[in-house]
């Protein structure tokens, strides 16, 4: 099997002024509360891009708003040149668009294997079938879960139920269904939060190897910034809705207006 | 012709406000904990029995009022202690069949005790003459009905807008977690809930029992037109369960007059167009009491 | 090992259906009763299939079951005493009542969609009571079960005969339901009934799934409804009411949520129960009732489903997905 993991992120790139993700004055209330407020933010293809700030800023927020969780209240968002604004879910998905979750979002119940299959066959528009898959597609989508698994160097839990695996484990098969659909684009929301150093590691490393190797554009949210400033090349701060500085990771994080946002909290202490 | 409008509209309103009361109880209980209480219609029954138990006892009808509602709400509070609450937190099919299965044992012991045809229950006879309104003979009944279940309104919205504990319980619907974390008894708050619930429930089943005749499937007959309303008004709104009670007890009203084998099916045609226009019922947001 | 287990367990299952005519007098029931173990059966199943699987809380397919019951009744009644075209009425019927309810009820998820599945599904019982003339309304109707007659073999009317078509039928249905759980759809309903937020984030449209879960389920009560008027000859309000809906889902809950064979067993649990309770007394509601409570509170996960892996029971509110969600639903969700 020739194809990887994210050719497909390789082949078009094409956007107004190239930007695969463009998000233009976004922004989401809750019952008064501005959330998000007039938040833009730009990716171009291959970028990694991580968004940082205090809890509550808004950062879950805004990509909820840039994957269809909820519809922006007001502002645009353009995917490739299209507008998202409005989009479904799903329909972001099949546009190139994935993303994990803070509390990893899986199948609780079913394995590994199960887990990947979903979106496996979600790709290869097979989930929807009645019929049985034949030998061949059995086969080829064996294969991609094993290509995926060996991606996050899960291949020995193949056949475990997911929800007894580790919290770091799920983590890892959370990245490989995001993956599983061939995207462009992915949101990770905080991938390595409760996890040890050791374990948020390898998190770091599947991250770098999702831009790397895979050639993904990759935006994250992250609270842990050894972890930012070894991955990110744009760091954009967030703060009670707002972007307060958005730069390279070494700028941002000794920006002042930064360290004020987290004063007071324990991140600022690993700056 | 508006002779003859005239006197189905205000019955309407009188059903209406039935449906606007019990759809309320619903309303409160499925908000706050997700639980659909298919045995809110068996507590109407029993505070409409417990009244006929006392009233045959030669107890004064506004006394065994108060009485069978309070009793209700304390067999309410009970249920939800020992039952209702250990499937808080569970998928809301649990205490959907838990409820139902209340429902199934209460409707039968009613028959066990009572009979299954019903018994006789009527309100006091001072109730039972008619004042005219608008040139035209209105139920005295009727009318009293109105006005208490709009006094039980004016009670609820007091105590949710004005006592600490109705404060409590709207801050939960938004928040339960944040404010078991400010140190309150959510416990407390949800029982208080039901209890509301079942209070409204116990009150419009005594009324019930003297205007629909009190037998072991009274409560459940008003239970799905009360659906009906939460659905039509909107889930979670007050404003809502109101006037789609209204609205819906006029058009059930109206509609006996002219076609009335579609007096029920009035109820569902409504609920398919409000769904097809405003699918989150007419004043329905998932902010509460509203 | 398991699956000699499930062979061994799956063919003395077979043996004992095909010895049912002869077990049953021994017990002194009658062989319709069996009959209404299967047919109360494929209805649990036709739930099992929404409830268990795709975990969507339908608490509304008596509907289709009394579609089933009536379409086949109708047709005998007024159009032909034709027993298999009166069967594949019915099973239409109880299909097209699905489609008709589906788009109303897509919208909306969680205790939402059960009360729209509790509410629509009573406007089948409310038609049925209320066009006397044609249904014969709360008395319901009475029909001649017509032989069924294939090529020059007839089946009388003889019980025995009459249970085996039934029990093919039965089988046949579960079959292909078998087929259905195992496809690729089939295991993405699943993936709804786990994480329907994640299937969405895999690129589905889980709408479209459950739309077509509840075409599948609406199907099958259809055919099991059908088969039950032309068993009991009788057609009746009740079977379209959300009491019988609720009946359905207990037996699957008693059973064994999410399992395959489980309805089954929770239809003949409360069949029989049903029938042997109501023999000893009047009060036999009241046991039922408390059977359901018990088991509600005491063994969620049925009997069957002890067999199965630990179930994810409580509905994270991450997980909960809202097709129009409205913004305060996220206030009770991860910090943003």
């Amino acid at each position: 099997m020739s194809t990887s993991v994210g050719a497909r992120s390789l082949e078009r790139a094409d956007g107004a002024n190239g930007a695969l993700l463009e998000a233009r004055e976004v922004s989401l209330s809750f019952g008064g509360v501005k959330a998000v407020d007039g938040v833009s933010i730009s990716l171009q293809p291959g970028d990694l891009q991580a968004v940082i700030g205090p809890n509550g800023a808004g950062k879950t927020t805004l990509f909820n708003a840039l994957t269809g969780y909820f519809m922006p209240d007001s502002g645009e968002v353009y995917f490739r040149g299209q507008p998202i604004t409005r989009a479904p879910n799903h329909e972001r998905v099949r546009m190139g668009i994935s993303r994990t979750f803070q509390t990893p979002s899986i199948f609780p119940e079913l394995s590994v294997a199960e887990n990947l299959r979903v979106g496996i066959n979600s790709q290869s528009a097979l989930a929807q079938r009645f019929r049985p898959l034949s030998l061949a597609q059995r086969r080829a989508l064996d294969d991609r879960i094993d290509e995926l698994l060996r991606f996050v160097n899960m291949r020995k839990a193949r056949d475990r139920v997911v929800s007894l695996l580790s919290h770091g484990s799920q983590r890892l098969v959370e990245i490989a269904m995001s993956l599983s659909v061939s995207p462009a684009l992915v949101m990770l929301d905080e991938p390595t939060a409760g996890l040890a150093e050791a374990e948020a590691d390898r998190i770091l490393s599947v991250i770098r190897d999702l831009h790397a190797r895979l050639g993904l554009t990759v935006l994250f949210v992250e609270h842990n910034m050894r972890i930012v400033s070894a991955l990110a090349d744009t760091v954009t701060c967030m703060n009670r809705g707002r972007v307060c500085a958005r730069g390279a990771p070494a700028q941002v994080l000794a920006d002042p207006t930064v360290r004020e946002a987290y004063l007071g909290t324990e991140e600022i202490a690993a700056v | 012709m508006l002779e003859h409008l005239l006197p189905e509209i205000i019955n309407g309103i009188v059903l209406g406000a039935f449906f606007a009361i019990v759809a309320i109880g619903l309303s409160l209980i499925m908000n706050l904990t997700g639980t659909i209480n298919m045995a809110h219609g068996s507590f109407m029954t029993l505070a409409g029995y417990v009244a006929f138990v006392l009233v045959s006892r030669g107890t004064n009808f506004w006394y065994a009022l108060v009485v069978a509602a309070l009793l209700t709400m304390v067999v309410g509070i009970l249920t939800e202690r020992l039952l209702v609450s250990r499937l808080y937190g569970r998928l809301p099919i649990y205490s959907l069949l838990l409820t139902f299965g209340l429902s199934l044992i209460a409707e039968e012991t009613y028959r066990l005790i009572w009979g299954p045809t019903g018994v006789p229950f009527s309100p006091p006879s001072y109730l039972l003459g008619a004042v005219p309104v608008f040139n035209a003979p209105l139920p005295s009944y009727r009318l009293v009905i109105v006005a208490a279940l709009l006094v039980a309104m004016a009670a609820l919205v007091l105590f949710l807008f004005k006592s600490s504990l109705g404060l409590r319980l709207r801050a939960a619907v938004q928040d339960s977690e944040m404010l078991a974390a400010l140190g309150t008894n959510t416990r407390v708050v949800y029982t208080a809930n039901f209890a509301i619930g079942i209070l409204l429930a116990g009150v419009a089943g005594v009324f019930a029992a003297g205007l629909l005749g009190l037998n072991p499937t009274m409560g459940n007959e008003l239970l799905m037109p009360a659906f009906i309303t939460v659905v039509i008004g909107g889930m979670g709104s007050l404003t809502g369960s109101i006037v789609g009670g209204l609205l819906l007890g006029i058009a059930v009203s109206v509609t006996t007059l002219y076609v009335p084998a579609a007096s029920e099916l009035v109820l569902y045609l409504l609920m398919a167009v409000v769904l097809l226009i405003r699918p989150r019922g007419l004043f329905g947001e998932e902010g509460i009491f509203g | 090992m398991n699956r000699a287990l499930m062979a061994a367990g799956l063919s003395s299952l077979v043996v004992l259906l095909l010895a049912l005519p002869l077990i049953m007098p021994l017990a002194k029931l009658d062989i319709s009763l069996g009959v209404t173990v299967l047919l109360f059966g494929l209805a649990a199943a036709s739930v099992n299939l929404l409830v268990g699987y795709t975990r969507i809380m339908a608490f509304g397919n008596a509907a289709f079951f009394g579609l089933g019951a009536y379409g086949a009744a109708l047709f005998v009644q007024y159009v032909m005493p034709n027993f298999l075209l009166a069967i594949v009425v019915g099973s239409i019927a109880g299909l097209l009542g699905a489609l008709v309810l589906a788009p109303f009820l897509i919208r909306r998820r969680g205790i939402y969609f059960a009360l729209l599945t509790i509410a629509f599904g009573q406007v089948f019982y409310f038609i049925a009571y209320r066009m006397t003339k044609i249904t014969g309304g709360e008395d319901g109707m009475t029909v001649t079960r017509p032989a069924l007659r294939l090529g020059s073999w007839s089946l009388g009317s003889h019980e025995t005969s009459f249970y085996y078509f039934v029990l093919v039928v039965f089988l046949l249905v579960m079959l292909g339901l078998w087929y259905v759980i195992h496809s690729p759809f089939g295991r993405t309903l699943v993936a709804i009934g786990q994480n329907e937020v994640r299937v969405r984030y895999l690129g589905l449209n889980s709408d479209r799934f459950i739309f077509h879960a509840l075409g599948i389920s609406g199907l099958i009560a259809g055919i099991a409804g059908a088969l039950y008027a032309m068993s009991i000859e009788f057609a009746y309000p009740l079977l379209l009411d959300w009491h019988q809906s609720g009946d359905f889902v207990m037996m699957v809950i008693l059973g064994g949520s999410g399992t395959f064979w489980g309805p089954l067993l929770g239809s003949a649990i409360y069949a029989i129960g049903q029938n042997v309770l109501s023999s000893w007394t009047h009060a036999w509601q009241i046991i039922i009732g408390g059977l359901f409570v018990a088991c509600v509170l005491l063994f969620p996960r049925g009997i069957l489903g002890l067999s199965m892996r630990p179930r994810a029971d409580i509905a994270r509110e991450d997980e909960v997905y809202e097709p129009s969600a409205a913004p305060s639903a996220a206030a009770k969700a991860e910090a943003p």
